[in-house]
C-alpha cells in the first residue's frame, strides 16, 4: 500500500493528466470537470507563490482578471487567433503580476498579503471605472471561441462542451510539465528554501527579493492563463473575476486541497466546486457552509486533503515524499 | 595578510550601544574565539560582519576588500558563512537537500530549467559535506525530525555548502552533552584546516581547546586579547568573566 | 483657489476629517489587536459591517440611535471576545498566516450570514433626529450636525484610548507589545484576560465605527470589504501596532479621499491606492518608519 502511494506521489504530474483526461466521463455533467480544470489550473498557479514559496497573497484574483479581461477584450475589438488571445491574457497578467508584485515585495511578511489584496482591490475599481474598455458592471458579452489554428496545418473547432474541455486539458497538460520541470530545478529548491528559512536562504547568498519577485510573476503567468481559459469558457468576462470574494475562493481551494503539492489544487479545486454545486443545489448561501469548513480547515487541517493523505500513508515521515 | 580586519566597529540601536569600538584581526587558517558575559556584543559582533546588521561606525575588511555595509547576501558570496546559535536550517527539506541549496548558491538561482537531482557537481560536494559531518546516512530524513545533535551538525554542513573563507560558528556546541561536544570540537578542528573560523562560545574548555587566539568583550568594547594562556593568566579577565563561567 | 469655492473646499476639508476619523477608529483596532497579539484581524470589516446591522436591529426594536451607540460596541465586543477565545487563540506561536486565514474565513461567514438574516441589497439608516440638521458656520457653509456629532465622539474615544495606554497599568501592558511577556506573568496577571480585552476593544471600536458610519454610508453586507482594504492601506503606511501612526495616517488619507472627490471624482475609489504606492516607492518602511515585528 505505503509503495503504490510513493508511486502515485512520484509520478504526480502523470497521474493528474490522466485523471483529468477521465473526469469528463464521470461528473455528472462536462461543465463541472471544465470548470475544476480551469480553476485547479488557478489554484496550481497560486500554490506556486503560497505553498511552494511560502507567499501569502489575498489578491491573487487579480491575475486572474487581468488574464481574464485582456483575452476578452482582444477576442472582441480585434479578429485575433485563439492562441493570440490567449497569449493577451497571459502576458498582461505577467505584466500586472510584475508591477504588484515590485510594490508589494517591499514590504514583508504580513504587510505583503494586505497590499496584495489592496492592489487587487485598486484593480476592481479601475475595472468599474473604466467602461469603455471593459464594459463596467455588466461586462463583456458574447466573447468568441475562435477554432484552434495553426496557418497551414490544422483548424480544429473547439466549440464544443467536450472538445473544448480538452483543449483546456492540453493547456493544463503543458502547464503542468513545465511547472514541474521548473520547481524541480535549481530555481525551485530555492523556492522552498525561502518558504523555509528566508533568512538563512538570505544567508546563504541568495538575492531572495528579486527570487520571490520571479516567483510573482510565474504565479501571475499561469492565474493569467485560467483566466484566459475561463473567458473562452463562459464567453464572458466581468468584475467578479477581479472581486475579492473570487480571491477567497482560491485560497479555500488551496487550503481544502493542500499547500505545496502537485495533487492539492486539483483535489482542492474539485472538492470546493462539487460541495458548492450540491449545497447551491438547496440554498444560494453556500458561503455559510464553506466559510466554517474553511475555519475548520485553518484550526485542524492546514496541510489540506491530500497533505493528510500524505501524513497518514506514510507514518515515518522520516522518509519524505519529495513531490506530489 | 589578515582575513578579516575590523576597524573601530561600532553598533547602536537608539541609546544602547551594543559594540563599541571593535578592533578584530584575524589571520589566514586561525580559529580565533570571542568569548565575553552574556550581552557583552558577541551576536552583534557577528551580524555586523556577516551584514546582517550595518554598522553604525566603524570599517570591515575582508580578504583585501572592504565589505562595510554590504548587503549580506553579497557578503555571503564573498566568502563569510554563519552558523547559528539557534539551529536554522530548512525544517521541511531534507538533510541533503538542506546542505544542497547551501552549495547550489554559488551557482545561479536563475536555472530553471535542470532537474537539481541530476546535477552531479552540486550533488557530489554536497556528499562530500554530509560525509564531512557524519550525516551521510541520515541524507533523506527531514531536517525537523533529525535529533538535536544532528540538527546542530546539520547547521554547519549547511554553513559549510558555500564554500566559504570565513566562517562564524555561534556557540556551535551549545545544547550538546559532553560527548556530542567532542564530537563537534573534533569536526571543527578537522574543518578549519581549509579555513579561517571565528568562535563564539561560553564552554571555556573548547574555547581553550580550539582557539589559536582569543578575544574577549565586555560590555560591547574589547578589554582583551591574546592567545589561551595569556588570557587565562589576565587578571582583568579573570574578573570579568572566568570567574563564573562552566568549565 | 483652483476655481472652486472656498466654502467648498473647507466643506469638503471636514468631510475629510469625518472619514478620516472613521478611518482612525478602524486603523486603531486593528492595530491595537496586531500590536498585542501578532494578529491581523481580517474580519474587523465585518465587524464593522455587524455594528451597522446591530444598530439597524436597535433602530428597529428601540427606535433609538442613542440606545444603539451603546449596545453596538458591547454587542461587537463580546462577539470578538468570543472569537479570540474560541478560535483564534488556538493559533498564537504559529506561523502568523495562520490567524490570518482563519479570520478570513471568519468575515466570509459572517458577511453570508448577514446575506441570510437581511438579505442582499442595502438598508437605509437615518440619523438621529435631533442631528438632522445642519450647522451653518460663518455664514460661509453649512455642515451637517451628525458629522460634528461624528467627529466629536472619535476624538473623545481616541482621548480616552490614550488615556488608557498611556496612564493605566492594562495600557502599559498592552503598549509592551508582547503577546506573551515574561514580566506580566510574574506581575501575577492572568495574560490571556489581556487578550480577551484586547481583541474586545478592537472589535468593539470597529462596530462602533460601523454604526457611526452608518448614516453617511448606508447599511449593507459588503460594506466592510471596501472599509477593510481601505483601513489596510492606513495600516501599511502609518504602521501595524503604531497608535500614532494610525491616527496620522488615517487622517491624512481621509482628506487626500475627499479633496479628490472634489477635484477628480472618477478617481476617488482609486486615490488612496495611488497614494500607498507611492509611499511603498519612496518610504516603504510607512510614514514613521516602524519596523513592525513582522518587517
Amino acid at each position: 500500500m505505503k509503495n503504490l502511494f510513493q508511486w502515485i506521489s512520484d509520478h504526480s504530474v502523470l497521474m493528474i493528466i490522466l485523471v483529468l483526461a477521465l473526469i469528463p466521463f464521470i461528473l455528472p455533467y462536462e461543465a463541472l470537470a471544465t470548470q475544476m480544470i480551469i480553476w485547479g489550473l488557478l489554484t496550481l498557479g497560486y500554490n506556486i507563490l503560497y505553498g511552494y514559496t511560502g507567499l501569502l497573497s489575498f489578491g491573487h484574483a487579480a491575475y486572474f482578471g487581468l488574464g481574464a479581461y485582456a483575452t476578452g477584450i482582444v477576442l472582441i475589438r480585434t479578429n485575433c487567433s485563439l492562441l493570440a488571445g490567449i497569449g493577451a491574457g497571459v502576458l498582461v497578467s505577467c505584466i500586472g503580476a510584475t508591477v504588484i508584485g515590485f510594490f508589494c515585495l517591499r514590504r514583508r511578511g504580513i504587510y505583503f498579503a494586505l497590499l496584495t489584496m489592496a492592489f487587487a482591490q485598486m484593480l476592481y475599481f479601475t475595472a468599474s471605472i473604466w467602461e469603455s474598455l471593459t464594459g463596467g458592471e455588466p461586462g463583456l458579452r458574447n466573447i468568441p471561441r475562435p477554432p484552434l489554428e495553426i496557418p497551414g496545418l490544422v483548424s480544429i473547432n473547439i466549440y464544443k462542451p467536450l472538445r473544448f474541455y480538452f483543449f483546456v486539458w492540453a493547456c493544463v497538460v503543458v502547464s503542468l510539465l513545465i511547472l514541474n520541470r521548473i520547481l524541480e530545478s535549481p530555481f525551485g529548491k530555492v523556492l522552498q528554501g525561502i518558504r523555509e528559512n528566508e533568512k538563512r536562504a538570505k544567508a546563504l547568498g541568495y538575492n531572495t527579493n528579486r527570487i520571490k519577485w520571479l516567483s510573482f510573476i510565474l504565479s501571475g503567468a499561469f492565474s493569467g492563463l485560467a483566466g484566459a481559459l475561463h473567458t473562452l469558457y463562459i464567453h464572458f468576462v466581468g468584475l467578479e473575476q477581479l472581486y475579492w470574494e473570487t480571491s477567497g475562493k482560491i485560497l479555500l481551494m488551496t487550503l481544502l486541497g493542500g499547500p505545496g503539492t502537485f495533487f492539492g489544487p486539483f483535489i482542492g479545486a474539485g472538492v470546493f466546486l462539487y460541495l458548492e454545486d450540491m449545497i447551491s443545489g438547496f440554498t444560494r448561501y453556500w458561503m455559510i457552509v464553506l466559510g466554517p469548513i474553511f475555519i475548520l480547515c485553518v484550526l485542524f487541517f492546514p496541510q489540506g486533503i491530500w497533505g493528510k493523505v500524505r501524513d497518514l500513508a506514510d507514518k515515518n515521515r522520516g522518509i519524505p515524499l519529495e513531490r506530489g | 595578510m589578515e582575513i578579516l580586519t575590523t576597524e573601530n566597529l561600532t553598533k547602536k540601536f537608539g541609546g544602547l550601544t551594543a559594540v563599541a569600538n571593535v578592533d578584530i584581526h584575524l589571520g589566514k587558517n586561525e580559529i580565533q574565539s570571542i568569548i565575553g558575559p552574556n550581552g557583552a556584543g558577541k551576536s552583534t559582533l557577528f551580524k555586523l560582519v556577516n551584514g546582517e546588521l550595518k554598522p553604525t561606525r566603524g570599517r570591515i575588511w575582508f580578504n583585501g576588500e572592504d565589505i562595510t555595509g554590504l548587503e549580506q547576501h553579497l557578503i555571503s558570496r564573498k566568502g563569510i558563512a554563519t552558523s547559528y546559535q539557534i539551529t536554522n536550517i530548512f525544517p521541511k527539506l531534507t538533510t541533503f537537500e538542506n546542505v544542497r541549496l547551501a552549495v547550489q548558491s554559488r551557482e545561479t538561482p536563475y536555472n530553471l530549467w535542470s532537474r537539481a537531482r541530476s546535477h552531479e557537481t552540486l550533488n557530489g560536494k554536497a556528499e562530500e559535506i554530509l560525509k564531512k559531518i557524519g550525516l551521510w546516512d541520515k541524507r533523506d530524513h527531514l531536517a525537523a525530525n533529525l535529533s538535536y545533535g544532528n540538527q546542530r551538525h546539520l547547521e554547519i554542513g549547511v554553513a559549510l555548502g558555500t564554500d566559504p573563507i570565513l566562517l562564524l560558528m555561534d556557540e556551535p556546541t551549545s545544547g550538546l552533552s559532553p560527548i556530542e561536544t567532542r564530537e563537534t570540537v573534533r569536526l571543527i578542528r578537522e574543518i578549519a584546516g581549509g579555513l579561517s573560523v571565528i568562535l563564539v562560545e561560553h564552554k571555556m574548555k573548547v574555547v581553550m581547546d580550539l582557539s589559536d587566539n582569543i578575544t574577549v568583550l565586555h560590555e560591547g568594547e574589547v578589554i582583551a586579547r591574546g592567545n589561551p594562556q595569556e588570557i587565562r593568566a589576565n587578571e582583568t579577565v579573570r574578573r570579568v568573566y572566568l570567574g563564573g563561567v562552566r568549565e | 483657489m483652483f476655481g472652486i469655492p472656498l466654502n467648498m473646499l473647507i466643506f469638503q476639508l471636514f468631510t475629510g476629517l469625518v472619514l478620516g476619523m472613521i478611518f482612525v477608529l478602524l486603523a486603531i483596532g486593528l492595530s491595537l489587536i496586531f500590536g498585542l497579539l501578532t494578529v491581523v484581524n481580517f474580519a474587523h470589516g465585518a465587524f464593522y459591517m455587524w455594528g451597522a446591522y446591530v444598530a439597524l436591529l436597535c433602530m428597529g426594536y428601540f427606535g433609538n440611535f442613542w440606545v444603539g451607540l451603546i449596545v453596538v460596541p458591547l454587542v461587537t465586543g463580546a462577539v470578538g471576545m468570543a472569537i479570540e477565545y474560541l478560535l483564534v487563540r488556538r493559533l498564537y506561536g504559529l506561523n502568523p498566516d495562520y490567524p490570518l486565514l482563519l479570520t478570513f474565513g471568519i468575515s466570509l461567514t459572517m458577511i453570508e450570514a448577514t446575506r441570510i438574516l437581511f438579505g442582499t441589497t442595502g438598508h437605509p439608516f437615518d440619523a438621529p433626529a435631533m442631528l438632522q440638521h445642519s450647522v451653518n458656520f460663518f455664514n460661509l457653509f453649512s455642515f451637517p450636525l451628525y458629522r460634528i456629532f461624528v467627529i466629536f465622539v472619535t476624538a473623545v474615544i481616541i482621548f480616552s484610548l490614550w488615556l488608557l495606554l498611556e496612564k493605566t497599568n492594562v495600557g502599559l501592558i498592552i503598549r509592551g507589545g508582547t503577546r506573551d511577556s515574561e514580566m506580566v506573568r510574574v506581575l501575577g496577571i492572568d495574560i490571556s484576560k489581556i487578550w480577551l480585552m484586547v481583541f474586545g476593544i478592537g472589535t468593539g471600536l470597529a462596530g462602533l465605527a460601523g454604526i457611526l458610519a452608518a448614516p453617511m454610508r448606508g447599511v449593507y453586507p459588503e460594506m466592510g470589504i471596501a472599509m477593510l482594504v481601505e483601513c489596510f492601506v492606513v495600516t501599511v503606511i502609518g504602521g501595524m501596532g503604531s497608535l500614532k501612526g494610525a491616527v496620522v495616517s488615517g487622517l491624512l488619507l481621509g482628506q487626500v479621499v475627499s479633496l479628490t472627490s472634489l477635484f477628480m471624482p472618477e478617481m476617488s475609489n482609486i486615490v488612496i491606492f495611488i497614494a500607498m504606492a507611492v509611499v511603498l516607492l519612496i518610504k516603504p518602511s510607512g510614514l514613521f518608519g516602524i519596523s513592525g515585528l513582522l518587517e
